[in-house]
């Protein structure tokens, strides 16, 4: 009898709490379809790990194992980025290069983040984890959280991925509070095609891994598997490996990963005041990316004879293609006639590649103190 | 780079009340930013020299 009381016995307040957060997560998924394919494994984890006793954790328990196998490992986040690598295409970005740099100043919010973060009391380490949820990249964040701080990784995660979800809801006031009506009504025409072969296809991702891991050698595996992922599908001749990359691989990982992450947020672990602090640097984090953006690209107007739509800035996250999407409904609404989808796809995908050399640089800058 | 760091260093090394760790972190942003701009540049010098080595053969020469 006593076997059959031990689960009601073991539960106190924090598991409460903690199935309220797992109900939660999976409300969002399934009700209101926030990342889904995400927080649905994330919030059925949190209430597999925090049943008292659960045999899902533990020494010998699966979900403990894939942790082990997956996180601790960064195998999984690696092998995400595989399937991402095979789902970008870097046209766009190499067809209008201004946009490129979009990708770099629109990861503001990674910097200010950890500045911020370090004055609330976080170590250096703590920090930079916190500051990498400004790169709106989940396995980004996976991976530089495993090496840093695996304490966090639950929070963070939840964090990278939550407010990767609200997008729609957090960049459209910031651009509103630090653009006019006639900045955001600026009009952006389509330019002439400029054709990307398929070599430049095929050689951008093999140099730009070669270039970025001599840089920063601790991002090769961040920026090499990406691009590993980008040449598969890009050359052309390895078409089942390309659709196996973006479609099982990516499925598979993604709700391995998803469980996984959302079994590290046991009641000790999660509940604490450090967890609503992560919470609450996560939307810093992601409203100094969209405010870096945006101003970023307001000062480049100030030199450019042919200006560029300041809500564009905002596009240069990695949330793709929600932030692009976002921004050109944004550009719709000010001016039925403004049409800039591409331009906004092209700054978001710089956001991709700027997410993971963020990544790459904050490991090697922080590695060496 | 160096010289932003080794600044930030040197002014917060003076004013005794600053937290290390902010020291550090000001660091990471004084390095990661400038660095960040410089490495998306080559990208872009890398993106535009390989879009002129090797342009898309034009196809109306039937």
């Amino acid at each position: 009898m006593d076997q059959l009381m031990i689960g009601f016995l073991g539960l106190s307040w924090k598991h409460f709490v903690m199935f309220g957060i797992g109900f939660l997560l999976i409300y969002l998924a399934i009700a209101k379809e926030y990342e889904p394919v995400l927080l649905l494994p994330i919030g059925f984890g949190a209430l597999l790990c925090n049943i008292p006793f659960s045999s899902a954790v533990g020494p010998e328990g699966p979900l403990t194992i894939l942790h082990h196998a997956g996180i601790v490992t960064e195998l999984f986040p690696c092998l995400i980025f595989v399937a991402v690598g095979a789902m970008c295409d870097f046209s766009p970005m190499l067809k209008n290069p201004v946009l490129m740099l979009f990708g770099a100043a629109a990861q503001f919010g990674i910097f200010a983040t950890i500045i911020f973060a370090a004055f609330l009391g976080f170590d250096i380490k703590e920090a930079a984890s916190i500051g990498i949820i400004g790169a709106a990249d989940g396995p980004t964040t996976i991976y530089v959280a495993t090496k840093l701080a695996p304490e966090l990784l639950a929070p963070l995660s939840v964090a990278a991925y939550s407010y990767m979800s609200l997008v729609p809801i957090i960049q459209p006031p910031v651009i509103k509070a630090l653009t006019t009506k006639k900045e955001r009504s600026i009009l952006m025409p389509v330019k002439e095609d400029v054709p990307v072969s398929r070599m430049v296809r095929i050689l951008f991702p093999i140099a730009v891994t070669l270039i970025a891991g001599i840089i920063a050698p601790i991002s090769v595996a961040l920026v090499g598997m990406l691009m590993f992922g980008n040449l598969i599908k890009e050359c052309g001749v390895v078409e089942r490996l390309s659709r196996a990359s973006q479609e099982e691989l990516a499925n598979l990982v993604t709700l391995l990963l998803g469980i996984t992450i959302g079994a590290t947020m046991t009641a000790e672990q999660f509940l604490n005041v450090k967890t609503i602090m992560v919470m609450g640097m996560g939307i810093i984090a992601f409203v100094f990316d969209t405010a870096g953006g945006v101003l970023f690209a307001k000062g480049l107007n100030l030199f450019l004879k042919e200006k560029i739509n300041p809500m564009i800035g905002a596009c240069g996250i990695s949330a793709f293609p929600m932030s692009a999407r976002v921004i050109a409904k944004m550009a719709l609404a000010e001016n039925k006639r403004n049409y800039i989808i591409m331009h906004a796809v092209g700054a978001n995908v710089s956001g991709q590649l700027g997410s993971i050399i963020a990544g790459g640089l904050v490991l090697a800058i922080v590695a060496g103190f | 780079m160096l010289l932003a760091s080794s600044f930030f260093s040197n002014e917060f090394k003076e004013v005794s009340s600053v937290n290390p760790t902010v020291i550090e972190a000001l660091n990471v942003a004084a390095i990661g930013l400038p660095a960040m701009f410089g490495v998306i540049i080559l990208f872009v010098a890398l993106g535009q020299a390989l879009l002129k080595l090797f342009p898309e053969k034009s196809n109306s020469a039937k």
